[in-house]
């Protein structure tokens, strides 16, 4: 967590989802540390900068490895991984999942700034939602930011690990 | 002796006698006494020949024509006379003397007599010798030789009664010399005899040349004759001139007629020989001597004076200063003038700190060269130049390449460029200008980070970079930091238990790691400056913007103080909630049947002190919404009106995409999240940011 790498002015076209008060000269909100890390300094969160590979449990080396897990396996490996040093990881949120990939300007597209499998749509939530009659959780797509519930016993979606910055206990 | 005389009868046979020879001697003789006998007028002749009568004794000639003859008479002789006769044979004739000796005792004592003259004489001298006390008209015969008889070297010329003896230099006989005064009297023959003795020879005159150490052109010289050995009464001439001038040039001599001659030569390129002379003249009275020398000098050219310098850096950033040191030297030790001529004024300036020293200073906002020009002359005239090309280099450029707004508590990276290798970099500072006091990590480089202060504020920084020499640049950089913005909580509150159901009484445990156990929800004191549910944290506004009390009915805007927005309150007798809109209705008058209707309407009234009224993003939409069911931030956006509603909510985003819009449902416990076609109409709420 030494040794930052910043994220510079990330302009790319993309999705056009856009906001009337986004703009260029925002503060920086991405930057970049050691041990695939990505701080997210706007919302004071601290990302794995990939995907959860659930049988290693550790970052996705190879994009072809399959990703897809059950949301129970998500919230099981979640809290019980340690990763860069952490052990406080847990699974984001819908809002905070939904910053990431529902960005309102180019340099909070968290696409550009994390190593994350071209294949990669649907990431699981820790917010609850009704699946049918099953309990399941929120998954958001990454590629068309739809928000579905999803059965916690049904796989498919991905895993992202979030934490909190300023967190005093670890 | 008979042997020689064989032919004399022949001679004297065939011969003619033609006169009497006169031959100059005694007439008597005592035994034991030698006598000499001369003829007179021997040159005469080309050869004297001798005879005589038998006695006791020995007799020899002497001269180069055997012109002399000594007779030795016995002490025991008994002989009462002796006849000679001598023959001057020249040719053919011949001439006869006969000499009649009569031996006779008691020889008379000779008179009184001396010989005058130097006793001392040198090799090289000639002396006269005279002998005194003779009767007037005695004849004398000077016989002059060393000790052993030999005469080899000197120079007899007899005068009658004075004789001039000359030794030779090259003699090389004995020291003692005899001088020897015969003469007859009374028919008795005398020797008066003097000794001399030879004295050391007197060294010849000798010449010699003091020269200067140098000779230079255009400077007098000089040129010093000394001759030694000198006799004391000389005279003395001396003539100095010039054989050969230097190539390219010339000598002009003066007091050349002394011993110390000045000499000055024109200019030349190169040193070149000259050729000059000097004869001595030597004179005394009895001599004469000329001593001559030729010899040759060389002439060096007389050089400018010669330049050099020491320039501390030869190339300068602008304003940087730099020493020159200019040394002259003058080779002939000559005055000279020095100048130094700046070329290029508007690039450097040069002040004097001392003789020969000056201090430059460089002023250029671009490279460039410089010249100063160094000039020497000396008194002739002749110069020399020297011109000092100093490179004059602009100062570098900082540039900053960090972002400038930056979120408070973040690790902030400073990030600076100059456009010249860091290898011209002396030395990095880094000063703070402004901001609450932060510790600047690697702050020796161009890249220096910090941690900033959880208060958003503005930092400036100075950069100063040292070029060495007393040259640095700065610059100045300034960021703002903001406050970041947290996140809300979903209101999340339902568990789910290790079945994979929802968790009730009879579940056995309950997963981890789900919303509801993490989050400002979670937080049992949370510290509120408004209040709200869950971890939401409202404050109502009035139509002005100002606090109300919560749910009051003047109240028209929520303000979230965790996100920052303020929202539409949307109660039903104003902006329903449930009210579905367009977007745009173009057929619409009023302000309040369209989407962007309301928003123009609110900006136009600037309700609550917003001017800035729109629909809100995906991530702002999400931020206002809870799922708690029982305690839904719903009411709170209609003002308590919907507190318990049951209807699904579609509500629009500013978000578009391929004709579409996002809307968030939201419906009790559930929410979902999708694309909705512009066709359709839907449910909205209104925010303002600033």
């Amino acid at each position: 967590m030494d040794k930052l790498i910043f994220i510079l002015g990330v302009i790319v076209s993309g999705q056009a989802i856009a906001n009337a008060s986004c703009t260029n000269d925002a503060p920086i909100r991405f930057d970049k540390a050691d041990n695939q890390v990505l701080l997210d300094n706007k919302h004071r969160l601290m990302w794995m900068d990939c995907v959860i590979d659930p049988t290693t449990k550790a970052c996705l080396s190879d994009s072809q490895s399959g990703f897809s897990l059950t949301g129970k396996q998500a919230l099981e490996v979640a809290t019980s991984v340690t990763i860069a040093g952490h052990s406080d990881w847990r699974l984001p949120n819908v809002k905070e999942l939904a910053s990431l990939f529902a960005h309102d300007c180019e340099a909070d597209n968290a696409k550009l700034v994390m190593q994350l499998p071209d294949r990669l749509n649907y990431v699981w939530t820790s917010t609850t939602a009704s699946s049918g009659s099953s309990a399941g959780l929120l998954a958001l797509s990454t590629a068309s930011t739809q928000l579905v519930p999803w059965a916690i016993s049904r796989s498919g979606p991905a895993m992202l690990l979030v934490r909190n910055i300023d967190q005093t206990v670890e | 002796m008979c042997m020689k005389h064989l032919w004399l009868p022949l001679v004297l046979a065939l011969g003619f006698q033609v006169q009497a020879l006169e031959v100059h001697g005694p007439k008597y003789i005592q035994p034991g006494e030698a006598v000499m006998f001369n003829v007179v007028d021997s040159e005469k002749y080309q050869q004297i020949e001798w005879q005589q009568s038998f006695f006791n004794g020995e007799i020899y000639t002497t001269g180069d024509k055997q012109q002399t003859l000594q007779l030795a008479l016995s002490p025991a002789s008994a002989d009462s006379y002796i006849f000679i006769r001598a023959f001057g044979v020249d040719g053919w004739n011949y001439d006869i003397a006969d000499l009649e000796i009569e031996v006779k005792q008691n020889k008379p004592q000779p008179v009184d007599v001396t010989i005058q003259g130097p006793a001392k004489l040198s090799k090289g001298q000639s002396a006269d010798y005279t002998i005194m006390g003779l009767p007037a008209g005695t004849r004398v015969d000077w016989v002059i030789a060393d000790e052993f008889g030999n005469d080899r070297g000197l120079k007899v010329t007899p005068n009658g009664d004075t004789v001039t003896l000359k030794v030779n230099k090259r003699y090389s006989g004995s020291d003692a010399l005899l001088v020897n005064a015969v003469y007859v009297q009374n028919g008795w023959q005398y020797v008066q005899t003097k000794n001399v003795s030879l004295g050391v020879t007197l060294p010849q005159p000798e010449l010699s040349l003091e020269f200067d150490t140098a000779y230079t052109a255009l400077i007098s010289g000089g040129i010093k004759a000394k001759v030694s050995n000198l006799p004391v009464d000389a005279q003395i001439n001396y003539n100095w001139r010039v054989v050969t001038p230097p190539i390219a040039s010339s000598i002009t001599l003066q007091n050349e007629t002394t011993n110390n001659v000045a000499l000055l030569a024109q200019n030349l390129e190169v040193a070149s020989k000259a050729t000059l002379a000097v004869k001595v003249e030597i004179t005394t009275n009895d001599q004469q001597a000329v001593l001559e020398k030729e010899f040759d000098i060389t002439i060096k050219p007389n050089l400018p004076p010669q330049l050099s310098h020491q320039l501390s850096t030869a190339t300068l950033w602008d304003t940087e200063k730099t020493k020159l040191i200019v040394n002259v030297s003058e080779p002939e030790q000559e005055m000279f003038d020095f100048r130094l001529d700046n070329l290029t004024p508007a690039l450097v300036q040069v002040q004097k700190t001392a003789e020969g020293e000056f201090e430059l200073t460089a002023s250029s906002d671009t490279n460039d060269m410089a010249s100063l020009k160094l000039i020497a002359a000396d008194i002739h005239g002749n110069s020399n130049e020297q011109v000092i090309e100093i490179n004059i280099k602009q100062l570098p450029v900082i540039t900053f390449e960090h972002a400038t707004k930056r979120y408070a508590k973040s690790k902030v990276p400073l990030i600076a460029s100059v456009n010249v290798p860091m290898s011209f970099i002396r030395n990095i500072t880094w000063y703070q200008r402004l901001g609450s006091n932060v510790t600047l990590e690697d702050s020796t480089t161009l890249a220096p980070n910090f941690v900033a202060q959880g208060s958003p504020q503005a930092y400036q920084f100075e950069l100063e970079l040292d070029l060495g020499n007393g040259v640095s640049i700065s610059h100045d950089t300034q960021l703002n930091t903001f406050q970041p913005k947290v996140l809300n909580d979903t209101g999340d509150k339902r568990l789910i238990d290790d079945g994979d159901n929802w968790y009730s009484q009879s579940s056995n445990s309950v997963l981890q790691g789900l919303d509801a156990q993490h989050g400002r929800d979670a937080v049992s004191n949370l510290i509120k400056l408004g209040s709200g549910p869950d971890g939401f944290d409202f404050i109502f506004l009035n139509e002005q913007g100002h606090f109300v009390e919560n749910f009051a009915a003047d109240a028209h805007c929520l303000h979230d103080n965790v996100s920052g927005l303020t929202w539409l309150l949307k109660s039903a007798d104003v902006f329903p909630l449930d009210q579905k809109l367009p977007l745009e209705d173009a057929n619409c008058m009023g302000s309040n049947c369209s989407i962007n209707a309301v928003i123009q309407d609110l900006n136009a009234r600037g309700l609550c002190g917003k001017q800035d009224w729109q629909l809100p993003s995906i991530n702002q939409a999400l931020s206002v919404l809870s799922i708690n069911q029982t305690n839904s931030t719903l009411a709170w956006l209609s003002n308590d009106e919907l507190a318990n509603t049951q209807s699904v909510l579609n509500l629009r985003t500013s978000a578009t995409k391929d004709q579409k819009y996002y809307t968030l449902l939201i419906y009790g416990e559930e929410l979902n999240g999708t694309w909705k076609s512009v066709e359709e109409n839907a449910q909205f709420l209104l925010v303002a940011e600033q």
